[in-house]
């Protein structure tokens, strides 16, 4: 399948402190209810670190949990 | 009128080129399912951008054809094989076709019980009928999305039935449907309109049936 | 649950039960349809309503002597609708429509011999059953050429025979009707219809019609009964006998299934408490527009809603528990496709108001609680709806909250009290000073703290909530078996369920009968009482804890919905958890149900109502006041409920027992961590522990993993202790952190440092 591209998932002035890096948009996998997709993120280049915005966890990310609930 | 959603670019992001739930996921099990062997003559019943035909061909070494509607997909569809028709009014030949594929189509066609007489007409008797779609907890049929036109999966097994076919498989697949709505979630922009395809209790499908004879 | 019970359930709700006034008209005319279009004054619209269901409806309209007005539930509140005179109205002003389209036609012929008001309407109801119908009379309509100008105005009737020829039917008219013409009719025909009155007696000597089917002893041959007057009747009669007559020709059974055609009793009960009384609005010149349109207005458009208007969860869902119960059924059947009605089945409170109300007894609850565990069985529940509930009520049983002792240097107990999970959250304090109370004057009173099970009953979980109680029971056994003082309501009733055998007290009955403590306090105060719901069927604690007030000189006032009709604060059955704004709703309404402020006996009654803004008080806060003004006492939060709990029983055991704690101090407990006002609100309402942050910061001082904030300086981690994700925004301040911001999701990362 290919990435999916999330409008929200912006984190603009956030680094990886560990490595001192700047984040890019890389593919990957969340996983909820046996249910996978792969989707790209802010992630930190170097240590794989994946940062998940507040609005992206309390918008998309919780419509799509609950629509893999049948809420 | 604003475009149906399997023309409109957000599908085409979330969907991957099948622009379906579960992807080839489902033409696969159908596929194995009836034993799909070299040289069958196989149809894909609107195959939209061509890719379960493009599969059918390199995956199954099945001499697979394709017909669509639509010629703004053709335009932009890839591979050998596709005509322009439409589901209900096959330019086909009786007893042409080993399998018939039709995914998330069904509900699409103006008239389901005449497309299905349709397809047996061109099945060899013994071909295979691989039907996925969309199905709906009710008969309300207003509107014109994938959504609004699924009816009750009793109604399609019973027009399967009458139009001469063996049901020897039927499998709810509910949660691709799911994944496709959440994929489509993730990837809509604030001016996209949301897709119904997670609206009153939509289930998703797949059917092996049998021509009798 | 199974299709017959469904049904069952279904048959239980009587919302859709048809109103007085159509089961007892003998043709059901929608009268209450007809009203509703009158108020608003669209004639055609109701004329509509009236032509649908009367044979030669111009003329029944205005002969209509209105047999429902007997039965009308207006009747005792200024009198029956005038309905005969708003279908006068209606005929009179409303635009004449095309007569019914008939059903395809059969095949089939009949004739009707006697033109009377009877034959007509035969003749309509067998035409518009898609007979061949042919009308053999003398004159058509001759009973109704006596009526005056006013009651018939000329072209009525005729206007009504062409719209019968349009039906289909035939007429002969000017034929001798004697015997001869029956024979020939009943040779030629496949059934015949006779109007008695319209022919003299000897020709109708077949005997009096069969009062069910108005057959003869004359296979094939129908007649109505002789010298009915009301002209309702005359075309019941005739609606009657064209029933029938499908029937024969039909070869069908002629007596199955025809209770419901002539009048019948309908279980539709309308509740007439809030109607103003108001008189039938006259005018002797005829009704003007105004007129009919007020007198429409006076019809209650009947219907229960019982259940519903008592009840902010029923109403919430814009239905009536007829349609919620086809919900859960469809819910749990369905095998293709979504579920949909799991929100609406985890927000029923299981308060138990509805029964109660119900004039049929109908329970939400039952159903809810059923397709709860049912979901829970077949692992259809929504993972989040009762996560947190559940964890929390796991903390409340764990080594950090759960304590059983005996009373301090005692090695047996005669008592063992029992606050409940929710006391020792809220009011830690109150449990103290209550315990201490007890032991004074009992002596030997032991202590089990402990959760009764009630989120795991509610959520649907019986496994779960069996081994709660069976937890309890290996203590209380191990105790020998002491009487039990318990003070929550909720766990009363679990115990009383749970522990059969045991000898149980509410605390309150148990206060009444030993006197008040000392302290108590006693002031001339006028107090609203709320019942909590757990209380409702419980007659002896509703009239002790009212009974304890009055000691302390309490004036109680009683809300509209109190005792056994009291309604629940929105924490039963676990709607907070799995609604939570329906739930704010449910508060901010039961705040509202009186001026005064509130006492109760159910702690989170007095939370919810608290946290609704509403000043509410506990009767521990009376019984053994700490000084403060306790009814303004916020509720605390979902943490400090945790560590209410948890620093009651550490003070308890050094205090009292002179031990020291046992449990082990994990790793994330020792951060210092603090919050900004806004990072606490925040968390409140996003149901994150200052545990969880604890353990985020915690993991990302081990790992070093985190972002930075290259404007702010805040940095941000993340930690999944086991199935949420937290995320913590903080700055760090010294040996510790300030927080500024949390959020969490389910879906995990994989692969990634969370």
């Amino acid at each position: 399948m290919s990435v999916i591209k999330v409008p929200e998932a912006d984190a603009a002035g956030w680094k990886c402190r560990a490595c001192d890096a700047e984040l890019e948009m890389l593919p990957v996998e969340l996983e909820y209810l046996d249910s996978l997709f792969t989707v790209a993120l802010p992630t930190c280049p170097q240590c794989g670190q994946v940062l998940i915005p507040e609005n992206l966890a309390l918008g998309k990310m919780n419509q799509v949990e609950h629509l893999l609930e049948d809420k | 009128m604003e475009q149906p959603l399997w023309e409109r670019p957000v599908l085409r992001k979330a969907a991957g080129r099948t622009l379906r739930p579960g992807g080839f996921e489902l033409t696969d099990r159908a596929a194995n399912r009836m034993g799909l062997l070299p040289g069958w003559r196989v149809l894909d019943v609107g195959c939209g951008l061509g890719a379960t035909v493009n599969r059918l061909r390199s995956r199954y070494g099945a001499l697979a054809f394709g017909v669509e509607p639509s010629p703004g997909q053709l335009d932009a569809a890839q591979g050998a094989g596709l005509v322009r028709a439409q589901g209900h009014c096959l330019p086909f030949g009786p007893n042409s076709f080993h399998a018939l594929f039709c995914e998330c189509v069904l509900s699409l066609l103006p008239d389901a019980a005449q497309g299905l007489g349709e397809f047996h007409c061109v099945l060899r008797p013994g071909g295979f009928l691989a039907l996925s779609d969309l199905c709906a907890p009710d008969a309300d049929t207003a509107g014109n999305d994938c959504a609004a036109r699924a009816v009750p999966l009793a109604e399609t097994h019973g027009l399967v039935k009458a139009a001469g076919f063996e049901v020897l498989l039927l499998e709810d697949h509910s949660h691709r449907l799911r994944e496709l709505a959440a994929r489509l979630l993730f990837s809509s922009g604030e001016n996209d309109v949301p897709c119904s395809c997670n609206r009153r209790g939509l289930g998703y499908y797949l059917m092996i049936a049998k021509k009798r004879g | 649950m199974e299709q017959h019970e469904l049904r069952q359930w279904e048959n239980k709700c009587i919302q859709e039960e048809v109103p007085q006034c159509t089961a007892s008209c003998p043709l059901h005319v929608d009268a209450k349809t007809f009203c509703s279009l009158m108020r608003q004054r669209r004639w055609d619209k109701a004329w509509a309503v009236l032509a649908r269901t009367l044979p030669l409806p111009g003329v029944l309209a205005r002969l209509c002597d209105a047999p429902c007005k007997r039965n009308c539930v207006r009747k005792d509140a200024g009198g029956s609708i005038e309905i005969g005179l708003l279908e006068r109205f209606c005929a009179e002003n409303a635009k004449p429509v095309a007569p019914p389209r008939p059903l395809p036609a059969r095949g089939k012929s009949v004739a009707v011999i006697g033109g009377g008001l009877t034959g007509l309407c035969a003749a309509w109801e067998l035409a518009r059953r898609g007979f061949r119908t042919t009308l053999y009379c003398g004159v058509p309509g001759s009973d109704l050429s006596a009526l005056p100008e006013t009651q018939l105005p000329a072209g009525a009737l005729e206007r009504e025979l062409e719209n019968l020829a349009r039906l289909g039917a035939a007429l002969e008219t000017g034929v001798p009707l004697d015997t001869a013409l029956i024979e020939a009719q009943l040779a030629e025909n496949d059934a015949v219809f006779l109007d008695s009155d319209a022919l003299s007696e000897a020709m109708a000597d077949f005997g009096e019609p069969d009062e069910l089917t108005l057959g003869t002893g004359q296979p094939g041959l129908f007649a109505s009964p002789r010298g009915e007057s009301a002209p309702v009747l005359k075309a019941a009669a005739a609606r009657r006998a064209a029933n029938s007559v499908e029937r024969f020709t039909q070869g069908v059974s002629m007596v199955t299934g025809r209770e419901l055609e002539g009048p019948y009793a309908t279980r539709l009960y309308t509740n007439l408490g809030n109607v103003e009384p108001a008189p039938p609005v006259v005018n002797a010149a005829g009704y003007t527009e105004t007129d009919a349109r007020d007198e429409a207005k006076r019809c209650l458009q009947c219907e229960c809603m019982e259940c519903v208007k008592n009840c902010e969860y029923l109403r919430h869902y814009k239905a009536y528990p007829k349609v919620y119960v086809r919900q859960a059924y469809n819910n749990e059947s369905i095998v293709m496709g979504t579920r949909q009605a799991n929100t609406m089945i985890n927000s029923c409170m299981l308060c138990g108001l509805c029964e109660v109300i119900c004039p049929e007894d109908f329970s939400m609850a039952d159903v809810c609680l059923q397709a709860r565990r049912t979901m829970v069985e077949k692992g259809t529940m929504p993972p989040s709806a009762h996560e947190f509930a559940l964890r929390d009520m796991a903390f409340a049983n764990g080594e950090k909250a759960a304590l059983a002792r005996h009373a301090p240097g005692a090695d047996a107990s005669e008592y063992l009290f029992f606050p409940g999970c929710q006391l020792t959250a809220s009011d830690p304090g109150g449990v103290m000073a209550a315990y201490a109370d007890l032991r004074q004057r009992l002596g030997a009173v032991g202590l089990l703290l402990h959760c009764c099970g009630a989120p795991a009953e509610w959520s649907g979980r019986q496994a779960l909530a069996g081994e709660t109680m069976a937890e309890i029971r290996g203590h209380w056994e191990r105790m020998g078996k002491p009487h039990l003082v318990v003070s929550c309501p909720t766990c009363l009733k679990a115990l009383r369920q749970g522990l059969p055998e045991a000898e149980i007290s509410s605390h309150w009955s148990l206060l009444r009968a030993l006197g008040l403590p000392d302290g108590a306090r006693q002031q001339d105060t006028e107090l609203a009482i709320n019942d909590p719901c757990a209380a409702r069927h419980d007659a002896v604690l509703l009239e002790d804890a009212r009974a304890l007030l009055e000691q302390m000189q309490v004036r109680i006032t009683e809300p509209e919905l109190s005792g056994e009709r009291t309604e629940c604060c929105g924490y039963g059955g676990l709607l907070s958890e799995a609604n939570p704004e329906l739930a704010k709703a449910v508060r901010e309404r039961r705040a509202q149900a009186a001026d005064e402020d509130f006492v109760t006996y159910c702690v989170m009654c007095r939370d919810m109502l608290a946290k609704a803004g509403k000043r509410a008080l506990h009767f521990y806060d009376l019984l053994y006041p700490a000084g403060e003004d306790s009814a303004a006492r916020p509720a605390p939060g979902y943490s400090a409920r945790r560590e209410n709990r948890a620093r009651l029983r550490e003070t308890l055991l050094a205090e009292l027992w002179r031990e020291e704690s046992e449990t082990e101090t994990a790793p994330h407990e020792s951060v210092r961590v603090e919050f900004t006002e806004q990072a606490r609100d925040i968390m409140e309402e996003r149901r994150i522990l200052t545990s969880d942050v604890q353990k985020v910061l915690h993991a990302a001082r081990e790992t070093g993993a985190c972002f930075v904030h290259k404007e702010t300086g805040h940095v941000l981690a993340s930690h999944r202790p086991v199935v949420v994700t937290y995320w913590v925004e903080y700055e760090e301040r010294g040996d510790g952190f300030l927080v500024h911001n949390a959020w969490s999701h389910r879906m995990r990362v994989k692969g990634g440092a969370s």
